[in-house]
């Protein structure tokens, strides 16, 4: 890790650490309300993304909830879509 | 011409109720049937079925689903079927049905399907029961989808289609990342595709996959989740008796 610096407030490789904070909030996103397995969470630079589709606004706000809970002082950027419900506009043919 | 409309991962509770009824209503319009590629919902409970239910009730279409891996969270499978059915669902797990177009008989054999991975880099029945129970399970999805398969053609269905939740072919799982992909499918789904032949495989849960793909054997697969196509459903335009991939040496060799 890069991290080390905001690695050693006790819990040195634990709680602090990005990489297994971005594995708790995976774990938490499919455990609370939203059971959401699809977000994609990656640490960048300093900051760590989440993006992904959702089905609609209240899970992705509490996705952005849950991440930045979870994430604590770390800068979050979330790049998250709520899934289009409209009909298509054209088939595709398979013959 | 058969006009199969499909969806998968629609993952709906309670904030979602009618969200998808306005596209479904249209269905008549551009679709012969709809295929529900499993995560119907996010929990598997029967309130979230519900939601599901009341989005598909007498639609003017035959709809025709999966489960996914969601819809058994709750451990009620057998609680999402019933509530699926008594909405006039036909929901398949290693069975086929028969839906008539006209005239043409259209087949579709279902299973949730598992993972395992793909051919060459794919767990085994080895070791730990429980590693050896995870391969099997998946081999009795992947039978029960071949013996559905050849069913229907006995059942003599001009069109033949496989609709699973996990995805037989890594090739609509590109997006994904590659270490999860032993959990995202398995070949056994495609080999078993192959074996009876189909004129197309439809799946879900890869939603950062893509959508085309074609098995080894030359049968057209389509990754339906939603957040891949992006819409209400996909409809697809399949002709009745046109090439399919019976069995894989027929297909290897066009």
């Amino acid at each position: 890790m890069t991290d080390h610096d905001t690695g050693r407030s006790g819990r040195e490789g634990g709680a602090d650490n990005t990489e297994y904070r971005i594995a708790h909030l995976q774990e938490r996103l499919v455990r609370e309300e939203v059971a959401e397995l699809g977000m994609r969470i990656e640490s960048r630079g300093n900051t760590v993304v989440v993006s992904g589709t959702v089905p609609t606004a209240e899970c992705r706000d509490t996705v952005v909830r849950v991440a930045k809970e979870e994430l604590g002082g770390t800068p979050v950027r979330t790049d998250i879509v709520v899934a289009d419900p409209t009909a298509p506009d054209r088939p595709e043919e398979l013959a | 011409m058969i006009r199969v409309a499909a969806v998968g991962d629609i993952h709906m509770g309670p904030d979602s109720r009618g969200v998808l009824r306005p596209a479904f209503d249209t269905l008549h319009d551009c679709a012969d049937l709809l295929l529900l590629a499993g995560d119907l919902t996010r929990h598997g409970t029967p309130e979230e079925t519900r939601v599901v239910a009341e989005e598909v009730t007498g639609l003017r279409v035959p709809v025709i689903a999966v489960l996914g891996n969601h819809d058994h969270q709750d451990e009620r499978p057998e609680e999402v079927t019933a509530v699926l059915r008594d909405a006039g669902v036909t929901v398949l797990e290693g069975e086929g049905t028969v839906v008539d177009v006209d005239g043409t008989r259209v087949g579709v054999a279902g299973t949730k399907g598992f993972g395992g991975g793909f051919a060459g880099r794919s767990g085994g029945e080895f070791g730990e029961p429980i590693m050896k129970e995870f391969i099997r399970y998946t081999r009795r999805c992947a039978d029960g989808l071949r013996t559905s398969l050849e069913g229907l053609d006995r059942q003599g269905c001009a069109v033949r289609i496989a609709l699973t939740h996990f995805s037989p072919v890594p090739d609509t799982l590109a997006g994904e990342p590659l270490e999860i992909y032993p959990f995202l499918g398995s070949y056994l789904l495609a080999e078993a595709v192959d074996a009876a032949g189909a004129d197309l495989a439809v799946h879900g849960h890869a939603h950062a996959g893509t959508e085309h793909g074609l098995t080894s054997g030359g049968v057209r697969v389509r990754n339906v989740a939603q957040p891949v196509i992006r819409r209400a459903f996909a409809v697809y335009h399949l002709e009745p008796g046109a090439e399919r991939g019976t069995g894989a040496l027929a297909g290897a060799s066009r």
